[in-house]
Protein backbone atom coordinates (compact mmCIF):
# COMPACT_ATOMS: atom_id res chain seq x y z
CA UNK A 1 0.00 0.00 0.00
CA UNK A 2 1.28 3.26 -1.21
CA UNK A 3 -0.92 5.90 -0.15
CA UNK A 4 0.39 7.03 3.81
CA UNK A 5 -2.00 7.72 6.68
CA UNK A 6 -3.05 11.35 6.81
CA UNK A 7 -0.55 14.14 7.98
CA UNK A 8 -3.25 15.53 10.13
CA UNK A 9 -0.93 17.80 12.25
CA UNK A 10 0.08 19.81 8.97
CA UNK A 11 -3.52 19.71 7.74
CA UNK A 12 -5.15 21.23 10.26
CA UNK A 13 -2.14 23.52 10.72
CA UNK A 14 -2.73 24.63 6.84
CA UNK A 15 -6.66 24.83 7.77
CA UNK A 16 -5.69 27.05 10.32
CA UNK A 17 -3.56 29.13 8.10
CA UNK A 18 0.05 28.61 9.28
CA UNK A 19 2.27 29.51 6.13
CA UNK A 20 4.76 27.04 7.76
CA UNK A 21 2.32 24.00 7.40
CA UNK A 22 1.61 25.05 3.86
CA UNK A 23 5.69 25.01 2.97
CA UNK A 24 5.94 21.43 4.76
CA UNK A 25 2.87 20.06 2.95
CA UNK A 26 4.44 21.34 -0.13
CA UNK A 27 8.20 20.01 0.80
CA UNK A 28 6.79 16.32 1.52
CA UNK A 29 4.43 16.17 -1.51
CA UNK A 30 6.34 18.04 -4.44
CA UNK A 31 7.65 15.58 -6.00
CA UNK A 32 5.23 13.26 -5.88
CA UNK A 33 2.74 16.03 -7.80
CA UNK A 34 5.74 16.71 -10.44
CA UNK A 35 6.49 13.48 -11.23
CA UNK A 36 2.85 13.05 -11.71
CA UNK A 37 2.61 16.17 -14.28
CA UNK A 38 6.25 15.16 -15.96
CA UNK A 39 5.38 11.76 -16.35
CA UNK A 40 1.88 12.68 -17.58
CA UNK A 41 2.55 16.27 -19.60
CA UNK A 42 6.38 15.00 -21.04
CA UNK A 43 7.26 18.66 -20.79
CA UNK A 44 9.27 19.82 -17.66
CA UNK A 45 7.43 23.27 -18.37
CA UNK A 46 3.93 22.00 -18.29
CA UNK A 47 4.25 19.67 -15.47
CA UNK A 48 5.54 23.01 -13.35
CA UNK A 49 2.28 24.29 -14.58
CA UNK A 50 0.56 21.63 -13.79
CA UNK A 51 2.36 21.43 -10.49
CA UNK A 52 1.21 24.89 -9.15
CA UNK A 53 -1.90 24.51 -10.39
CA UNK A 54 -2.43 21.58 -8.11
CA UNK A 55 -0.68 23.23 -4.88
CA UNK A 56 -2.88 26.54 -5.38
CA UNK A 57 -6.36 24.58 -5.68
CA UNK A 58 -4.65 22.67 -2.85
CA UNK A 59 -4.12 25.61 -0.77
CA UNK A 60 -7.26 27.05 -1.37
CA UNK A 61 -9.50 24.18 -0.57
CA UNK A 62 -7.74 22.62 2.14
CA UNK A 63 -10.19 24.43 4.30
CA UNK A 64 -12.89 21.79 3.40
CA UNK A 65 -11.08 19.03 3.53
CA UNK A 66 -12.59 16.42 6.03
CA UNK A 67 -10.20 14.72 8.58
CA UNK A 68 -12.61 11.27 7.49
CA UNK A 69 -11.06 10.90 4.06
CA UNK A 70 -7.69 10.09 2.89
CA UNK A 71 -5.58 13.11 2.31
CA UNK A 72 -3.27 11.47 -0.60
CA UNK A 73 -6.10 10.02 -2.44
CA UNK A 74 -7.52 13.53 -2.45
CA UNK A 75 -4.43 15.15 -3.63
CA UNK A 76 -3.64 12.40 -5.80
CA UNK A 77 -7.24 13.11 -7.53
CA UNK A 78 -6.43 16.93 -7.11
CA UNK A 79 -3.38 16.37 -9.71
CA UNK A 80 -4.82 13.71 -12.17
CA UNK A 81 -7.79 16.82 -12.59
CA UNK A 82 -5.08 19.36 -13.14
CA UNK A 83 -3.54 16.87 -16.11
CA UNK A 84 -6.36 16.37 -17.50
CA UNK A 85 -7.24 20.17 -17.54
CA UNK A 86 -3.83 20.97 -18.97
CA UNK A 87 -3.76 22.16 -22.65
CA UNK A 88 -1.45 19.73 -24.32
CA UNK A 89 0.90 21.58 -25.41
CA UNK A 90 3.06 21.71 -28.77
CA UNK A 91 5.04 17.88 -28.66
CA UNK A 92 8.71 17.53 -28.52
CA UNK A 93 10.74 16.89 -31.46
CA UNK A 94 11.40 13.00 -30.91
CA UNK A 95 15.10 12.22 -32.80
CA UNK A 96 15.00 9.11 -34.70
CA UNK A 97 17.47 6.60 -33.95
CA UNK A 98 18.69 5.93 -37.80
CA UNK A 99 19.69 9.97 -37.44
CA UNK A 100 21.63 9.34 -34.41
CA UNK A 101 23.25 6.34 -35.70
CA UNK A 102 24.05 8.11 -39.35
CA UNK A 103 26.00 10.71 -37.01
CA UNK A 104 28.27 8.28 -35.57
CA UNK A 105 31.17 7.45 -38.37
CA UNK A 106 32.98 4.98 -35.84
CA UNK A 107 30.19 3.49 -33.76
CA UNK A 108 31.73 2.30 -30.39
CA UNK A 109 29.61 -0.22 -28.33
CA UNK A 110 29.40 1.69 -25.19
CA UNK A 111 29.05 4.89 -27.56
CA UNK A 112 26.03 2.62 -29.24
CA UNK A 113 24.35 1.75 -26.16
CA UNK A 114 23.88 5.45 -24.78
CA UNK A 115 22.45 6.16 -28.01
CA UNK A 116 19.85 3.49 -27.68
CA UNK A 117 19.46 3.65 -24.48
CA UNK A 118 18.42 7.15 -25.43
CA UNK A 119 16.49 6.76 -28.20
CA UNK A 120 14.34 4.00 -25.99
CA UNK A 121 13.64 6.56 -23.42
CA UNK A 122 12.49 8.65 -25.72
CA UNK A 123 10.64 6.58 -27.96
CA UNK A 124 8.97 4.83 -24.70
CA UNK A 125 7.84 8.25 -22.86
CA UNK A 126 6.58 9.34 -26.41
CA UNK A 127 4.60 6.20 -26.65
CA UNK A 128 3.38 7.11 -23.26
CA UNK A 129 2.35 10.62 -24.12
CA UNK A 130 -0.12 9.74 -27.34
CA UNK A 131 -2.10 7.23 -24.86
CA UNK A 132 -5.74 8.61 -24.14
CA UNK A 133 -5.52 10.62 -21.41
CA UNK A 134 -7.53 8.07 -18.90
CA UNK A 135 -4.89 5.49 -20.25
CA UNK A 136 -2.41 7.81 -19.84
CA UNK A 137 -3.11 8.66 -16.03
CA UNK A 138 -3.73 5.02 -15.48
CA UNK A 139 -0.11 4.26 -16.75
CA UNK A 140 1.80 6.98 -14.52
CA UNK A 141 -0.29 6.49 -11.37
CA UNK A 142 0.84 2.72 -12.14
CA UNK A 143 4.42 2.40 -13.18
CA UNK A 144 5.44 6.36 -11.32
CA UNK A 145 3.30 5.71 -8.13
CA UNK A 146 3.31 2.22 -7.95
CA UNK A 147 -0.17 2.03 -7.15
CA UNK A 148 -2.30 -0.85 -7.18
CA UNK A 149 -5.80 -1.14 -9.31
CA UNK A 150 -7.64 -0.33 -6.06
CA UNK A 151 -6.16 2.82 -5.54
CA UNK A 152 -6.01 4.06 -8.47
CA UNK A 153 -9.90 2.92 -8.74
CA UNK A 154 -10.21 5.41 -5.71
CA UNK A 155 -8.19 8.26 -6.88
CA UNK A 156 -9.95 7.80 -10.15
CA UNK A 157 -13.79 7.59 -9.07
CA UNK A 158 -14.50 4.46 -11.02
CA UNK A 159 -14.34 0.42 -10.28
CA UNK A 160 -11.27 -1.44 -10.32
CA UNK A 161 -12.58 -3.42 -13.36
CA UNK A 162 -12.20 -0.28 -15.51
CA UNK A 163 -8.70 0.10 -14.51
CA UNK A 164 -7.84 -3.01 -15.18
CA UNK A 165 -9.30 -2.30 -18.86
CA UNK A 166 -7.58 0.51 -19.15
CA UNK A 167 -4.38 -0.35 -18.17
CA UNK A 168 -4.59 -3.73 -20.87
CA UNK A 169 -5.22 -1.56 -23.34
CA UNK A 170 -2.73 0.66 -22.46
CA UNK A 171 -0.25 -1.79 -22.28
CA UNK A 172 -1.56 -3.65 -26.09
CA UNK A 173 -0.89 0.04 -27.58
CA UNK A 174 2.61 0.13 -25.99
CA UNK A 175 3.65 -3.18 -26.91
CA UNK A 176 2.65 -2.97 -30.49
CA UNK A 177 4.43 0.87 -30.84
CA UNK A 178 7.75 -0.51 -28.81
CA UNK A 179 7.65 -3.77 -30.36
CA UNK A 180 10.82 -2.53 -32.64
CA UNK A 181 12.76 -1.75 -29.64
CA UNK A 182 11.61 -5.06 -27.71
CA UNK A 183 13.17 -7.61 -30.34
CA UNK A 184 15.90 -5.29 -30.72
CA UNK A 185 16.26 -5.25 -26.86
CA UNK A 186 15.60 -9.07 -27.03
CA UNK A 187 18.40 -9.36 -29.79
CA UNK A 188 21.03 -7.25 -27.69
CA UNK A 189 20.44 -9.43 -24.55
CA UNK A 190 20.97 -12.74 -26.97
CA UNK A 191 24.40 -11.57 -28.98
CA UNK A 192 25.72 -10.04 -25.92
CA UNK B 1 -0.73 -9.02 -18.54
CA UNK B 2 2.42 -6.93 -20.19
CA UNK B 3 5.26 -8.74 -20.86
CA UNK B 4 8.33 -8.46 -18.14
CA UNK B 5 9.95 -6.41 -20.48
CA UNK B 6 7.60 -3.56 -21.20
CA UNK B 7 6.86 -3.85 -17.33
CA UNK B 8 10.63 -2.77 -16.51
CA UNK B 9 10.85 -0.39 -18.92
CA UNK B 10 7.42 1.51 -18.08
CA UNK B 11 8.79 1.33 -14.56
CA UNK B 12 12.15 2.74 -15.61
CA UNK B 13 11.32 5.63 -18.05
CA UNK B 14 8.20 6.68 -15.94
CA UNK B 15 10.15 6.77 -12.50
CA UNK B 16 9.67 9.80 -9.87
CA UNK B 17 11.81 12.76 -10.56
CA UNK B 18 12.59 15.48 -7.59
CA UNK B 19 10.40 18.59 -8.00
CA UNK B 20 12.77 21.93 -9.42
CA UNK B 21 13.89 23.73 -6.84
CA UNK B 22 11.86 27.17 -8.25
CA UNK B 23 8.76 25.34 -7.86
CA UNK B 24 7.72 27.07 -4.13
CA UNK B 25 8.67 30.21 -5.54
CA UNK B 26 6.31 30.29 -8.35
CA UNK B 27 3.69 28.88 -5.86
CA UNK B 28 4.43 31.50 -3.39
CA UNK B 29 3.66 34.24 -6.10
CA UNK B 30 0.61 33.24 -6.92
CA UNK B 31 -0.53 31.54 -3.86
CA UNK B 32 -3.44 33.46 -1.36
CA UNK B 33 -3.03 31.39 1.63
CA UNK B 34 -6.56 30.82 3.02
CA UNK B 35 -7.09 32.96 5.80
CA UNK B 36 -8.92 30.76 9.24
CA UNK B 37 -13.03 31.41 8.89
CA UNK B 38 -12.43 33.36 5.97
CA UNK B 39 -13.90 30.80 3.70
CA UNK B 40 -15.64 32.38 -0.17
CA UNK B 41 -17.32 30.58 -2.54
CA UNK B 42 -16.37 30.37 -5.76
CA UNK B 43 -19.58 32.09 -7.44
CA UNK B 44 -19.07 35.05 -4.75
CA UNK B 45 -16.05 35.83 -6.44
CA UNK B 46 -18.03 37.59 -9.92
CA UNK B 47 -20.24 39.22 -7.77
CA UNK B 48 -17.46 40.80 -5.82
CA UNK B 49 -15.78 41.93 -8.63
CA UNK B 50 -19.06 43.50 -10.37
CA UNK B 51 -19.07 45.05 -6.40
CA UNK B 52 -15.37 46.37 -6.27
CA UNK B 53 -16.21 48.12 -9.78
CA UNK B 54 -19.21 49.54 -8.48
CA UNK B 55 -18.03 50.49 -5.03
CA UNK B 56 -15.07 52.46 -6.96
CA UNK B 57 -17.55 54.14 -9.27
CA UNK B 58 -19.48 55.12 -5.88
CA UNK B 59 -15.81 55.81 -4.23
CA UNK B 60 -15.68 58.48 -7.37
CA UNK B 61 -18.97 59.68 -7.40
CA UNK B 62 -19.16 60.43 -3.45
CA UNK B 63 -15.97 61.90 -3.66
CA UNK B 64 -17.34 64.16 -6.19
CA UNK B 65 -20.09 65.01 -3.37
CA UNK B 66 -17.95 65.72 -0.95
CA UNK B 67 -17.11 69.06 -1.87
CA UNK B 68 -20.51 69.63 -1.58
CA UNK B 69 -22.99 69.85 1.42
CA UNK B 70 -24.74 66.96 2.27
CA UNK B 71 -28.03 67.95 0.69
CA UNK B 72 -27.08 69.24 -2.28
CA UNK B 73 -25.57 65.84 -2.78
CA UNK B 74 -28.85 64.59 -2.16
CA UNK B 75 -30.50 67.32 -4.99
CA UNK B 76 -28.37 66.17 -7.31
CA UNK B 77 -30.66 63.99 -8.94
CA UNK B 78 -28.52 61.33 -8.59
CA UNK B 79 -31.10 59.46 -6.52
CA UNK B 80 -34.24 57.43 -7.36
CA UNK B 81 -35.12 57.23 -3.99
CA UNK B 82 -34.67 60.18 -2.00
CA UNK B 83 -34.63 59.61 2.33
CA UNK B 84 -32.86 59.87 5.16
CA UNK B 85 -35.25 56.91 6.95
CA UNK B 86 -33.44 53.53 6.82
CA UNK B 87 -36.79 51.51 6.67
CA UNK B 88 -38.28 53.76 4.28
CA UNK B 89 -35.27 52.93 1.65
CA UNK B 90 -35.28 49.23 2.47
CA UNK B 91 -38.75 49.20 1.92
CA UNK B 92 -38.42 50.65 -1.53
CA UNK B 93 -35.41 48.50 -2.23
CA UNK B 94 -37.94 45.26 -1.85
CA UNK B 95 -40.79 47.07 -3.48
CA UNK B 96 -38.67 48.42 -6.56
CA UNK B 97 -35.99 44.96 -7.34
CA UNK B 98 -37.08 43.13 -4.38
CA UNK B 99 -33.83 43.40 -2.52
CA UNK B 100 -33.75 42.37 0.97
CA UNK B 101 -31.56 44.63 2.87
CA UNK B 102 -30.12 42.92 6.30
CA UNK B 103 -28.47 44.61 8.99
CA UNK B 104 -26.94 43.01 11.68
CA UNK B 105 -29.22 44.03 14.30
CA UNK B 106 -32.23 44.76 11.83
CA UNK B 107 -31.90 48.38 12.11
CA UNK B 108 -29.04 51.14 11.86
CA UNK B 109 -26.20 50.84 14.99
CA UNK B 110 -27.73 52.32 17.90
CA UNK B 111 -25.95 55.41 18.24
CA UNK B 112 -26.61 56.95 14.36
CA UNK B 113 -26.11 60.51 15.59
CA UNK B 114 -22.99 60.46 13.05
CA UNK B 115 -24.84 58.17 10.42
CA UNK B 116 -26.67 60.67 7.62
CA UNK B 117 -28.46 58.85 5.10
CA UNK B 118 -29.48 60.24 1.69
CA UNK B 119 -31.31 58.26 -0.21
CA UNK B 120 -30.59 55.34 -3.00
CA UNK B 121 -30.20 54.06 -6.37
CA UNK B 122 -30.95 51.04 -8.28
CA UNK B 123 -28.10 49.70 -11.00
CA UNK B 124 -28.31 46.99 -12.86
CA UNK B 125 -24.70 44.49 -13.25
CA UNK B 126 -25.14 42.08 -15.53
CA UNK B 127 -28.58 41.70 -15.03
CA UNK B 128 -28.36 41.47 -11.35
CA UNK B 129 -30.25 44.51 -9.83
CA UNK B 130 -27.75 46.52 -7.11
CA UNK B 131 -29.50 48.42 -4.56
CA UNK B 132 -26.93 51.60 -4.15
CA UNK B 133 -27.49 53.44 -0.36
CA UNK B 134 -25.60 57.02 -0.23
CA UNK B 135 -25.05 57.63 3.35
CA UNK B 136 -22.54 60.43 5.12
CA UNK B 137 -20.47 59.37 8.22
CA UNK B 138 -19.00 62.14 10.16
CA UNK B 139 -19.08 64.02 7.22
CA UNK B 140 -17.75 61.56 4.91
CA UNK B 141 -19.61 60.26 2.13
CA UNK B 142 -20.05 56.24 1.60
CA UNK B 143 -22.04 54.02 -0.01
CA UNK B 144 -23.78 50.47 0.86
CA UNK B 145 -24.17 48.44 -2.39
CA UNK B 146 -26.74 45.21 -1.85
CA UNK B 147 -27.06 42.70 -4.92
CA UNK B 148 -30.15 40.78 -5.42
CA UNK B 149 -30.34 37.27 -4.39
CA UNK B 150 -28.16 35.36 -6.45
CA UNK B 151 -27.80 31.42 -6.18
CA UNK B 152 -24.49 29.67 -5.05
CA UNK B 153 -23.89 32.27 -2.63
CA UNK B 154 -22.97 31.94 1.56
CA UNK B 155 -21.72 33.88 4.03
CA UNK B 156 -21.88 35.22 7.61
CA UNK B 157 -21.96 38.81 9.14
CA UNK B 158 -19.16 37.80 11.25
CA UNK B 159 -15.95 40.17 10.92
CA UNK B 160 -14.08 37.66 10.07
CA UNK B 161 -16.20 36.96 6.91
CA UNK B 162 -15.53 40.62 5.76
CA UNK B 163 -13.00 41.40 2.63
CA UNK B 164 -11.65 44.61 3.60
CA UNK B 165 -9.67 46.41 0.36
CA UNK B 166 -5.76 46.88 0.38
CA UNK B 167 -5.68 49.99 -1.82
CA UNK B 168 -5.98 53.63 -1.15
CA UNK B 169 -10.18 53.25 -1.43
CA UNK B 170 -11.73 51.72 1.68
CA UNK B 171 -13.88 48.90 0.64
CA UNK B 172 -15.40 46.07 2.77
CA UNK B 173 -17.38 43.14 1.32
CA UNK B 174 -19.74 40.32 2.73
CA UNK B 175 -22.00 37.64 2.15
CA UNK B 176 -25.10 37.68 3.76
CA UNK B 177 -26.95 34.35 2.88
CA UNK B 178 -27.38 34.65 -0.83
CA UNK B 179 -26.54 38.52 -1.54
CA UNK B 180 -23.19 40.64 -1.32
CA UNK B 181 -22.74 43.47 0.42
CA UNK B 182 -20.12 46.19 -0.22
CA UNK B 183 -19.32 49.41 1.22
CA UNK B 184 -17.26 52.25 -0.39
CA UNK B 185 -15.91 54.74 1.46
CA UNK B 186 -13.80 58.23 1.04
CA UNK B 187 -12.60 57.41 5.07
CA UNK B 188 -9.80 60.31 4.68
CA UNK B 189 -10.88 60.84 8.07
CA UNK B 190 -11.86 57.47 9.67
CA UNK B 191 -10.54 54.84 8.04
CA UNK B 192 -13.29 52.60 9.67
CA UNK B 193 -16.49 55.45 9.69
CA UNK B 194 -18.53 52.99 7.00
CA UNK B 195 -18.87 50.31 9.48
CA UNK B 196 -20.60 52.73 11.78
CA UNK B 197 -23.99 52.54 9.48
CA UNK B 198 -24.18 48.80 11.24
CA UNK B 199 -21.92 48.19 14.13
CA UNK B 200 -21.34 50.72 16.87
Amino acid sequence: MVLEENGNELIEGCQRGDPEAFRALFEKHKDMVYSIALRYSGDPAVAQDIAQDTFLKLFSTIGSFRGDSNFESWLYRTVANSCFDQKRRTRRLTPLLDDVLAALRTPDVSVLDEVLRAELSTHVRSVVESLAPDQRMVIVLRYTQGLSYDEIAEILGCASGTIASRLNRAHKVLERRLSRFAKQQQRRTING
Amino acid sequence: MADLWLERELARQLAPVAAPESLWDRINEQQRIPRRRVSFDRAFWPVAVAMVLLAFAGVLRNLTVDRDPPIAAGSSGNFDFRSNNFDDIRAWAKTEANIDIDLPSGQLAPDRSDVQLLGARLIRQRGLPVAAIDYRVGGEAATLFVSGKRGGLSGTTEAAGHLFSRINARLVSWNVGNQTYTIAFSGAKSPHGACLLCHT
